[in-house]
C-alpha cells in the first residue's frame, strides 16, 4: 500500500486521474486509521491478521465513482 | 489613543499596492507578521521587510501553511455550496495537487504527502464540526477574510496608518463568535505551546479585527494546531480571550511601535535586539548577527534569497 501511495504521490498532475486521486485519498486514510489503531505501517509486510482487521473497513468504502472531471473549480 | 471607535472598516480589499509610502521605507500598512518583526528586533524587520531576505526553510514553512489554508478555504467553500464531505474533499485535494504539482521540497516534515495527509485528516476529523462556519449577510461563509482597518493617526497626515491581515474562518460555537485560526507545528503542544497565544499580537489584533469587522463583540479566538509528525497529523485545539482593556492596551501600545518604526526608516537605523536572538526557536538570521559587522553581507547574501517583500496588502 505505501509503495503505491508514493507512486501516486511521485506522480505528475498532468497525469493524474480521478481515480488516481481518489486512491489517494483512499490510502491516507487507510494508513492513518492503521495509525490509530496503534499499527505502525510497514513497508515490507502488512499482512498481519491486525491490519487485515483494520484494512477490512475499507472493502466497503471503496472511492466513489467522481462525476468531476480534472477541469480547474477555482 | 485609538480605540475601538476611531477605525473605520474598509470592506474592498483591491488591487495590490505597495505598504510603504512612496520613495521611503516607512511602513503604513501594517499586518501582524510585520508587527512581530519589529516587536521582535529591528535588525530583523529590516532584514525580513526591507530588503526581503528569506531562507529555504522559511520559503517551505511559508508555503505549506498557505496552502493548507487555502485547501479548507476551498473544502469550506465547497460544503457551502451544498456539496458533500467527501465530494468536497476530492474537490479540495485535486485542487491541491494540481497547485503543488512543481512543489517538492526535501524537508522532514513540512513536505507535500504530509500536506496532503494532514489536510485529509483535518478534514475527516472535522467532518462534524461543532464550530459552525459564521454566514455573511451576503450569504457567503465567512472564510478567508481579508481586513484593511484605518487608523485615526498615520506617518503623515494625508496617509492613515492600516491594519490588515486575514482571519482564516469566523465561527459559532456554543452561542458564541469566535475568529479561528489555523496553525501547524512539529512540535507536541503542550501548555507552553497554548500559552505563548496570550498575550499574543496577532490574536489580540485578530479579536479587535473581528469586533470591527462583524460589529459585535468577540472575545477572542479558537486556535487549531496540526502537530506533523512522521506517521500522523494530530490536530488539537485551544481557546484565547481578549478583554475590552486588553485591546484598548494593545492599541495604545501599537502606536508607539508604529512611532518606532517610523524613526527607524527615517534614519536608516535598525538596531539589535540581541535579547530576542534565541526566542521562537531561535531566529533565522542568527548565523549572519553573529559574525563581524564588516563580513556579514557576505554570509547574508549566502545563506538567504532575496525575495518580494512581504505584503501585508496582498488579498488571498
Amino acid at each position: 500500500m505505501t509503495k503505491e501511495l508514493d507512486k501516486l504521490m511521485d506522480m505528475r498532475a498532468a497525469d493524474y486521474t480521478n481515480d488516481d486521486i481518489n486512491n489517494i485519498i483512499v490510502y491516507i486514510r487507510k494508513q492513518l486509521a492503521m495509525w490509530d489503531a496503534g499499527i505502525k505501517p510497514k513497508r515490507e509486510a502488512e499482512s498481519s491478521e491486525k491490519v487485515q482487521a483494520v484494512l477490512a473497513k475499507f472493502i466497503n468504502a471503496a472511492p466513489k465513482p467522481q462525476t468531476s472531471t480534472l477541469k480547474r473549480r477555482f | 489613543m485609538s480605540t475601538q471607535e476611531d477605525v473605520e472598516y474598509i470592506d474592498e480589499v483591491e488591487e495590490e499596492e505597495s505598504p510603504f509610502l512612496p520613495d521611503t521605507n516607512i511602513q503604513f500598512a501594517w499586518d501582524s507578521t510585520s508587527l512581530e518583526y519589529i516587536k521582535r528586533c529591528p535588525r530583523l524587520y529590516y532584514y525580513k521587510m526591507i530588503v526581503g531576505y528569506t531562507s529555504n526553510e522559511e520559503d517551505v514553512n511559508l508555503r505549506f501553511g498557505a496552502e493548507f489554508h487555502q485547501t479548507l478555504h476551498d473544502y469550506q467553500l465547497l460544503i457551502a455550496d451544498d456539496i458533500e464531505h467527501d465530494e468536497a474533499m476530492f474537490l479540495a485535494i485535486k485542487e491541491l495537487l494540481l497547485r503543488t504539482d512543481e512543489w517538492r521540497p526535501e524537508n522532514k516534515y513540512k513536505n507535500r504527502p504530509f500536506l496532503i495527509r494532514s489536510v485529509i485528516r483535518y478534514l475527516d476529523k472535522y467532518k462534524d464540526d461543532p464550530c459552525k462556519t459564521v454566514v455573511r449577510p451576503d450569504g457567503t461563509p465567512a472564510v478567508e477574510l481579508s481586513f484593511r482597518l484605518e487608523l485615526e493617526y498615520g506617518p503623515t497626515p494625508e496617509q492613515p496608518y492600516i491594519l490588515c491581515g486575514h482571519i482564516d474562518r469566523m465561527v459559532e460555537s456554543q452561542g458564541t463568535e469566535f475568529f479561528m485560526d489555523y496553525k501547524t507545528t512539529t512540535t507536541t503542544p503542550s501548555n507552553w505551546y497554548w500559552d505563548q497565544f496570550h498575550p499574543h499580537n496577532q490574536m489580540t489584533l485578530y479579536t479587535f479585527a473581528a469586533n470591527v469587522i462583524f460589529d459585535t463583540p468577540i472575545k477572542g479566538g479558537i486556535v487549531r494546531s496540526g502537530q506533523i509528525m512522521i506517521e500522523d497529523t494530530r490536530f488539537t485545539e485551544g481557546m484565547t480571550y481578549r478583554t475590552e482593556g486588553e485591546i484598548e492596551e494593545w492599541l495604545f501600545d501599537l502606536k508607539h511601535w508604529l512611532v518606532m518604526a517610523k524613526t527607524y526608516a527615517e534614519n536608516n537605523y535598525w538596531p539589535m535586539n540581541d535579547t530576542a536572538c534565541d526566542k521562537y526557536g531561535g531566529c533565522k538570521f542568527r548565523s549572519v548577527c553573529s559574525k563581524a559587522p564588516g563580513v556579514r553581507d557576505k554570509f547574508i547574501k549566502a545563506d538567504f534569497k532575496e525575495q518580494p517583500i512581504w505584503n501585508p496588502l496582498r488579498a488571498r
